[in-house]
């Protein structure tokens, strides 16, 4: 009897189908892909995404390339799992790439199918989520597959503003596929499996000799530490991948959209009587600046961004009365809260990605000033710190600034002074809001008073203590009206949230232009 | 949704399923096997300060107190303290100060410097915000406070000692 | 009649003493702490006056505030319910000089039975039985091994100025003697200013019976039969019953007229407790101390007798003869009392905070006494008892039966309850056959405890923590908040051509 085709014959030839795109690169591969405490492709996918919500797209896509017999080697999905879903009930559109299907390599197709979810992304205002998990090009395709990552940069550009991207890097990302997380608005890494590099440690060796690890060169610990590059370094897979996913409840779908908000028990008017204590009476002192978010923000619950990199300055997102916020603080106890390089950039990014984002900016200051030394000046703390004041002076958002102690000088101008155009600025009476601190300023003006006194120490000290009282507070600056009020530190969350409620429907501009030039 | 629940010591695995119709409940005690509840949710009521629901033919009258992690539940005057948790509460809960279930088991200094005094002693148990040792770096007394409650497991260094950025001074353990 | 009462108390007491001024016509007046504020008492008296700070010891002990506000109110006479300044004779003497009548016994009966080891040698004269002892304080380790020796074991050596289960030590054991005897006088000195003590034979087979008298300023003084207080926590007593089931009624007879004797010897006015260990083996009693005041167990003499103690106490604060004659009084079927506290059942800390749902049990033969209300917080500084519930029946079974009902019908939320301890002794055996001792919920706690936690399937909890958790995150869905985006919003706008 011959077999006959039909419309049963058809659905199971589906299912076998499906079931053959589902396995990947084959249980074996799957297997040792496990043994390094991995998930594979799918199942991080399946806890990234609220349950059931996962759609997928171009399953049965098969790269076209016939080099090096590679014809031979067809297997759908070609090494990327794409498709929409659904986090929180917000809709994301999501890739994640299958080591165990020829190394999770990019190709011509994979690129593709990748390309075709972002651009539906770009078109329903939906954020992206890229996992990252692939050996590198497919060097078999040649330059198709550089073509392919050039599609995925340009979209990561276009996108970016528009809609959210974000990357986890689950395993190794080396050459040319380093630079799409890296446009992203924030990366995730995971110990002890991920790292990202350039130029990986055996061409290192060749070239200039230098001996280091692949964990050591490019680890999420590097990179969350060093360089800056990872915002997050998470335990494993599924540490990362629900971090993702708290990270998303903050961010709006689009830059049209405010963010979300999150109803909270945490009332309102709560009086913070521990921050009344908070600040030690002697200014060398330093405290936990972390401390003082914390008992501010709803329910204690503080989400720190980029936690290991410059930890002298503090970013990431908490919620005011339900509604999400971006935070920015000095953090006293690392290098005296002192600005650098790195500090600069990490926050200079961060406000500009909220002011992407519809996401109020709130800036708790304690700041003495730069960090002083050539090696600072020589790598350019110029254009660094310059970028830090562009970005607070360009961002349209609400700006909350909160002065605890110290702001001296070009510090205080930059962390989002009146004057950079920040909308409600608070200080505390512990503020001391000068040009600079006592010492040096009673060293310029009073240099020849002090040496042509009888005891030089003393009269140095009188002077100094005397400055102190007179301008080491934040009155002269709440006369001049650079500071709308100076609060009682309890009064925090009260006056913060009034702030934030009062300008949820601020509408600013900037005059007309393709963009600025921000000193890179 | 799945979660996993203490309940007077011992340990249960729960998944719920919301339908438009029903509520499915799925129940395992730890060691045992999977008990599966149907409960219509015609048979689940609502009202402001408490909430019914027919189980096996029984009605009870339930008010649950409690959030995040763990609920106090009423009903015929008896009452349970469940703890209810699954990976993505147990993270949101470590976001929050004080840790949740896990806070830094390591004191390390940020920048280099030299130990002043210690306040503590190994095997102490510290509360939240008490200040363990003061370091002086950058012409600054650094006082390093706790940031939950713990016991201090061993102190890594001794007065006078100067500590390199990263270095770590205290070791802790969960009190 | 008095115009306007003074009630110097708090809680059920305070509604209680209420409640009969009112019946009476009377104008009732309490006062309340800034804790308790919106206690139940403060609503249904006709005036209220605050008279301080949370703790006691700001607001209800103070004597002076109480008297300024019944001066300020007018009062014609206080009432101090029970606790508190109930026994306090010098309160009662500066009320006398304020000219306020004293809703109560005099300041001499006070000082009579304040003193322990005064009131056992009163009660040897009015030939009361008292428990073998010492006959009088014991200075010195000395006297008090020689005494032990005489006596045997065991005995309980106690705080002559102690009370409410502080300073008293059960020796068992030689070795015991003196640490138990040191014990006893640091903590007579530590909690009371004073470290006498005596020594007693120690009832191995012990019941709590005390008996209820009244007495009048005409001379008259009867006793309203017995209730058993044997049911203790920690020397707390949590459940009462009249008749008590092990008192044969001879032996009652004798009880009670022995408390009239007692009190007669001292002249006692107004309501007052004789409270006496009882042998259930050899069925003796022995005189304990007395308590001159209103007890927290009133309400199952009031079912039993039908005689409503709290009107007796102020007819006889205005001089009338008492409204009974001994001869009128029946014991007629039996009442139970069961004491309500916001405590764990297990460990018994106390558990204070928001009472989300409450409904008093109702229906034939039940009584509530209660100041639980939903959506009343109840405070942290105060006696832990939130209601006493207590039910009648023509035979202790049927009495048993109601009770059972009753605990069944309450609810209440929010708060943690020892209703579920209640509901466990109620069935167990020994409390059954009436033969249940003061040592019987330590002695059986072990099998009670489990016991406690089998009314409810523990699934029904897990079901009821994960919907509501379930349902909390659920919150976090946004869905349910986007109704049209500006991305749609402005895609439109752009999409036409102008």
């Amino acid at each position: 009897m011959e077999s006959e085709v039909t419309t049963q014959s058809r659905l199971k030839d589906l299912d076998r189908r499906n079931e053959a795109a589902m396995s990947g690169g084959g249980a074996s591969r799957i297997e040792k892909h496990k043994q390094g405490g991995r998930l594979t492709a799918r199942e991080r996918l399946d806890v990234l995404l609220d349950p059931g919500s996962f759609v997928e797209m171009d399953r049965f896509v098969v790269h076209r390339s016939s080099n090096f017999g590679m014809d031979k080697n067809r297997i759908p999905g070609d090494g990327v799992v794409t498709g929409y879903g659904r986090v929180n009930g917000k809709l994301v559109y999501v890739y994640s790439q299958d080591f165990t299907v020829i190394g999770g390599s990019m190709s011509r197709t994979q690129a593709n199918k990748i390309c075709k979810v972002m651009d539906l992304a770009i078109k329903n205002g939906a954020p992206v989520i890229g996992l990252n998990d692939s050996g590198g090009a497919r060097i078999q395709e040649g330059v198709e597959s550089l073509a392919g990552y050039a599609d995925i940069f340009v979209r990561n550009t276009t996108a970016s503003g528009v809609v959210p991207q974000i990357t986890g890097i689950m395993g190794p990302c080396a050459g040319g596929a380093v630079y799409s997380p890296s446009i992203t608005d924030f990366v995730f890494m995971v110990k002890n499996s991920s790292y990202m590099f350039v130029t990986g440690p055996d061409v290192i060796k060749t070239v200039t000799h230098e001996e280091v690890s692949k964990e050591a060169l490019g680890g999420a610990l590097t990179h969350s530490q060093k360089s800056g590059v990872a915002h997050f370094a998470c335990d494993d897979d599924k540490n990362c991948l629900l971090m993702i996913r708290e990270l998303l409840g903050f961010l709006p779908s689009n830059n049209l959209d405010d963010p979300p908000t999150l109803p909270t028990k945490d009332r309102p008017d709560r009086i913070c009587e521990s921050l009344n204590t908070m600040i030690p009476d002697n200014h060398k002192k330093p405290y936990d600046m972390l401390a003082v978010i914390q008992e501010v923000v709803d329910e204690k619950y503080f989400l720190e961004i980029h936690k290991h990199f410059a930890a002298n300055i503090i970013v990431g997102f908490a919620r005011l009365n339900g509604r999400s916020v971006g935070i920015v603080a000095n953090q006293p106890q690392v290098l005296a809260g002192c600005l650098n390089i790195e500090a600069s950039r990490k926050a200079a990014r961060f406000i500009r990605f909220c002011d992407a984002f519809n996401i109020p900016i709130v800036s708790f200051v304690d700041v003495p000033g730069f960090l002083p030394g050539t090696d600072q000046e020589w790598n350019g703390l110029i254009t660094h710190g310059a970028k830090l004041l562009y970005a607070y002076a360009e961002a349209t958002v609400p700006k909350i600034t909160l002065i605890t102690r110290k702001a001296y000088g070009g510090a205080y101008i930059v962390m989002g002074s009146k004057l950079l155009r920040s909308d409600i600025n608070l200080a505390y009476p512990t503020a001391e809001i000068a040009v600079m601190g006592a010492e040096g300023a009673v060293n310029v003006i009073f240099k020849d008073a002090i040496a042509k006194a009888k005891d030089p120490v003393a009269e140095r000290k009188r002077l100094i203590s005397d400055y102190e009282e007179k301008f080491s507070n934040p009155y002269i600056s709440a006369e001049l009206g650079l500071t709308d009020e100076v609060i009682e530190p309890a009064l925090t969350r009260r006056r913060l949230i009034d702030a934030v409620e009062m300008l949820k429907n601020k509408r600013d501009i900037n005059p007309p232009k393709k963009h600025g030039n921000i000193p890179l | 949704m799945y979660f996993e629940a203490e309940l007077k010591g011992r340990k249960f695995k729960v998944d719920v399923v919301e339908s438009p119709r029903f509520w499915k409940i799925s129940l395992q005690e730890e060691g045992g096997t999977w008990i599966h509840y149907d409960m219509p949710k015609d048979d689940y009521k609502r009202s402001e300060s408490y909430f019914s629901f027919l189980f096996k033919g029984v009605s009870y009258l339930v008010d649950v107190v409690g959030a995040d992690t763990e609920y106090t539940v009423f009903t015929r005057n008896s009452f349970r303290t469940v703890r209810i948790f699954n990976d993505e509460m147990i993270l949101h809960e470590s976001l929050k100060a004080g840790g949740g279930l896990g806070a830094d088991k390591e004191l390390k200094c940020g920048m280099p410097g030299k130990i002043i005094e210690i306040f503590v002693k190994e095997g102490d148990v510290v509360k939240a915000n008490k200040p363990l040792l003061i370091m002086e770096a950058m012409k600054m007394e650094n006082e390093m406070r706790s940031v939950a409650e713990v016991k201090v497991k061993e102190i890594c260094v001794k007065q006078g000692d100067s500590v390199e950025s990263g270095a770590v001074l205290i070791k802790f353990e969960d009190p | 009649m008095f115009k306007k009462v003074l009630i110097a108390n708090r809680g059920e007491i305070a509604i209680r003493v209420t409640r009969a001024c009112r019946e009476l016509g009377i104008h009732s007046v309490v006062v309340f702490s800034d804790a308790d504020r919106d206690s139940l008492h403060v609503f249904l008296a006709d005036e209220a006056y605050n008279i301080g700070p949370a703790p006691s010891i700001e607001s209800y002990l103070r004597g002076d505030k109480i008297l300024e506000v019944a001066k300020k109110a007018g009062v014609d006479a206080i009432h101090p319910g029970y606790g508190f300044l109930s026994e306090n004779a010098e309160f009662v003497r500066e009320c006398i000089a304020a000219g306020i009548t004293f809703i109560g016994p005099t300041p001499e009966n006070m000082d009579a039975m304040g003193d322990k080891l005064a009131a056992k040698a009163l009660m040897k004269k009015a030939n009361v039985p008292t428990v073998p002892g010492s006959d009088g304080s014991v200075e010195t380790l000395e006297q008090a091994q020689t005494i032990i020796k005489e006596m045997g074991l065991p005995v309980i050596i106690k705080a002559s100025a102690g009370g409410g289960g502080k300073g008293m030590r059960v020796v068992r054991d030689e070795e015991e003697i003196e640490s138990a005897f040191r014990a006893c006088r640091s903590e007579g000195q530590n909690y009371f200013a004073d470290p006498t003590v005596y020594i007693e034979k120690f009832i191995s087979d012990p019941k709590h019976i005390e008996i209820q008298v009244f007495g009048d300023t005409h001379g008259n003084i009867i006793h309203l039969f017995e209730r058993e207080c044997s049911v203790q926590r920690r020397h707390q007593k949590i459940i009462e019953e009249s008749p008590s089931p092990s008192v044969p009624p001879e032996v009652r007879n004798k009880m009670g007229e022995a408390a009239v004797r007692a009190a007669k010897q001292i002249n006692y006015i107004g309501a007052g407790t004789i409270e006496f260990i009882f042998d259930n083996t050899t069925k003796q009693f022995y005189f304990m101390e007395m308590n001159t005041r209103l007890q927290v167990e009133h309400p199952i003499t009031e079912a039993v007798t039908g005689v409503d103690l709290v009107k007796e106490q102020i007819f006889v604060a205005l001089g009338r003869p008492l409204s009974v004659k001994q001869s009128d009084l029946r014991q007629k079927g039996h009442a139970i009392e069961v004491r309500i506290c916001a405590e764990d059942p297990v460990t018994y800390k106390p558990s204070p905070g928001l009472i989300r749902a409450c409904r008093h049990p109702q229906g034939p033969f039940v009584r509530c006494d209660s100041y639980a209300y939903p959506g009343y917080e109840v405070p942290i500084y105060y006696d832990p008892m939130v209601a006493k519930v207590i039910t009648w029946g023509d035979t202790r079974t049927e009495a048993i039966g109601r009770m059972e009902r009753a605990l069944s019908e309450f609810i209440l939320s929010g708060i943690k309850s020892n209703i579920v301890l209640h509901k466990t002794i109620l069935k167990h055996p020994k409390f059954l056959d009436g033969t249940y001792t003061t040592q019987f919920l330590e002695k059986n706690f072990e099998v009670i405890e489990p016991e406690m936690f089998k009314y409810v399937n523990d699934h029904v909890f897990l079901i009821a923590a994960a919907v509501t958790a379930f349902n909390d995150r659920k919150a976090k869905d946004v869905r349910q908040y986007n109704v049209y985006p500006n991305w749609k919003r402005l895609g439109r706008k752009m999409q036409l051509r102008l």
